[in-house]
């Protein structure tokens, strides 16, 4: 089923909307005014490294708040790497981390990551699948099941809350796992090739949801993707990496806001030059 | 039972039945299944009150092993460093055979039940211990990153992820575990006890009655296959969810 629209829960429309944009499902999806060209993320100099090999060595970026950034590169350049070692699931060998403008040393509790599996916990259902960053800290209300109930319906998922994820397709348990990243209620969302193992009119529905996702609740969003077509159709920056130790190499901007159109022809040139600098830069 | 195992044992008993009716062994060296089938239903009640001390000794063991496995895996799981050191000890415990150990753990457990029950757990704790240890260790590093990241402590971790997952695992391994356990309940009873099916097996065996040896063997299997039948049941109702992906 198709996801639809993420529009305003019409119970809540009095909530934040002091920006004048749709007020949010949930407290917990509070939306950030857009602040266009305020610098959400800096990351300067950042380096890992495993044995002698470094992965990433003086890496260096800057998100926007409010954005859809694409980072585009070779297999293995270090990509992942980059969202572990910003989640804090790897330390990292040197650099900076600055999170609106505060140095940190990573975005641990700062930033909600979704990995390219769902992992979703088999045994629960989509709906407690989804509750699972409240329920590990121990505060579910009812109001939060109601919300959670709101937001998988609003994801095209209403009918299904109650199945277990062995029983819904592949694109239903992303689409959960992407409910369960918006529970975590944090603005700045790290995708890890989310979509990369769907059909392509799941995967087209599911680019749109996050567009969606955008808009609605102005969420920032990072997302590593292999897909060129994927990262023109939907960021408003691409990010094209060297392979490791990763570096941007090639920062494009493409106009006017996602999806864009597949057939005009300024997007189908930049996919050439795209494509032809990521076969050069994973030829190397 | 499905319709080919089925088929297969009544070949089986087709083929023991009329080799015995034709070549003329003795019923003392090879009863006929008719003979076993009839004396096992004349010797009914004694063969279930011998059953029912069988029974209670393997579940003793069972629950013994359980206890002592399931924080023993946790502890292996939590200190992987541990292994090295336990580990040679549990494949000990395997490599022993449970004949030579009896007569030592009658000695230390006496006639009574005891001695049985530790014979039997002694059998089923391995398996457990391997298959609990291996489901608890079988998430993968992505589930445990997602939970890290979403603030979950250790403790949470295993309640809501760990355990659930290992659940299979367990069960896998409690099945192994029991549906061979009564190998050592009916071993402690040959070695000396004063009831259960090997006892009653010494007894009939010492009268010269093979058709009741072999009607109390025909009663373990039943146990066995009971107990196997019962894991089973416990496993479909608590992994419903294993159900088939969906595409």
């Amino acid at each position: 089923m198709k996801p639809r629209p993420l529009e305003p829960d019409p119970g809540h429309a009095g909530e934040g909307k002091s920006d004048g944009v749709s007020a949010p499902f949930h407290p917990l999806l509070r939306r950030v005014p857009l602040k266009e060209g305020t610098s959400l993320l800096r990351i300067r100099g950042l380096t890992k490294k495993f044995g002698s090999a470094a992965v990433l060595d003086g890496f260096a970026l800057d998100v926007a708040e409010g954005s859809f950034t694409a980072l585009l590169g070779p297999s293995g350049c270090g990509k992942s790497t980059l969202f572990n070692v910003l989640t804090g699931i790897l330390p990292s060998d040197g650099g900076s981390v600055f999170w609106r403008g505060e140095k940190r040393d990573d975005l641990a509790g700062l930033a909600a990551y979704m990995q390219q599996r769902d992992l979703l916990l088999p045994w629960l259902s989509l709906e407690t699948n989804a509750l699972l960053p409240l329920s590990l800290l121990g505060r579910v209300s009812s109001e939060d099941r109601r919300r959670v109930r709101d937001l998988l319906a609003a994801f095209g998922l209403g009918r299904h809350g109650s199945c277990r994820p062995c029983r819904v397709s592949g694109g239903m348990r992303q689409r959960c796992a992407l409910v369960r990243t918006l529970m975590t209620g944090k603005d700045l969302i790290l995708l890890d090739e989310p979509l990369s193992s769907l059909d392509a009119v799941t995967r087209l529905d599911l680019q749109d949801l996050l567009l969606e996702l955008r808009r609605a609740y102005g969420k920032t969003i990072v997302m590593v993707t292999h897909d060129v077509e994927e990262a023109l159709r939907l960021a408003d920056e691409v990010v094209l990496l060297s392979p490791a130790p990763m570096a941007p190499v090639e920062i494009v901007r493409p106009s006017g806001k996602g999806p864009r159109p597949v057939d005009d022809p300024l997007w189908v040139r930049t996919k050439g030059r795209l494509v032809a600098s990521l076969r050069r830069e994973a030829s190397r | 039972m499905r319709s080919p195992s089925r088929l297969l044992l009544l070949l089986f008993l087709l083929f023991w039945e009329g080799g015995c009716r034709l070549s003329g062994v003795s019923p003392l060296i090879l009863p006929p299944p008719s003979l076993v089938l009839s004396v096992f239903w004349s010797h009914l009640p004694l063969l279930v009150s011998h059953a029912l001390t069988t029974g209670a000794e393997i579940l003793g063991g069972a629950i013994l092993a359980l206890s002592v496995a399931f924080p023993l895996s946790l502890l292996l799981f939590f200190f992987p460093r541990l292994e090295a050191f336990l580990a040679p000890l549990l494949v000990a415990s395997q490599a022993i055979p449970v004949f030579a150990l009896a007569p030592l753990l009658i000695l230390w457990f006496g006639y009574g039940p005891g001695s049985k029950i530790v014979m039997a757990a002694l059998i089923v704790f391995f398996p457990v211990v391997v298959s609990f240890l291996a489901g608890l260790r079988d998430c993968g590093d992505d589930y445990e990153e997602l939970f890290r990241l979403l603030g979950a402590g250790r403790m949470k971790t295993l309640i809501t992820l760990h355990l659930p997952w290992s659940l299979p695992f367990l069960l896998a391994g409690l099945k192994a575990g029991l549906s061979v356990a009564a190998i050592g309940a009916v071993i402690g009873e040959w070695v000396g006890a004063k009831r259960g099916l090997g006892y009653l097996m010494i007894q009939a065996n010492a009268r010269l009655r093979t058709d009741l040896v072999f009607a109390a063997v025909l009663a373990l299997t039943l146990m066995g296959l009971s107990l196997w039948s019962a894991v089973s049941c416990l496993e479909r109702r608590l992994l419903r969810w294993k159900g088939g992906e969906r595409s």
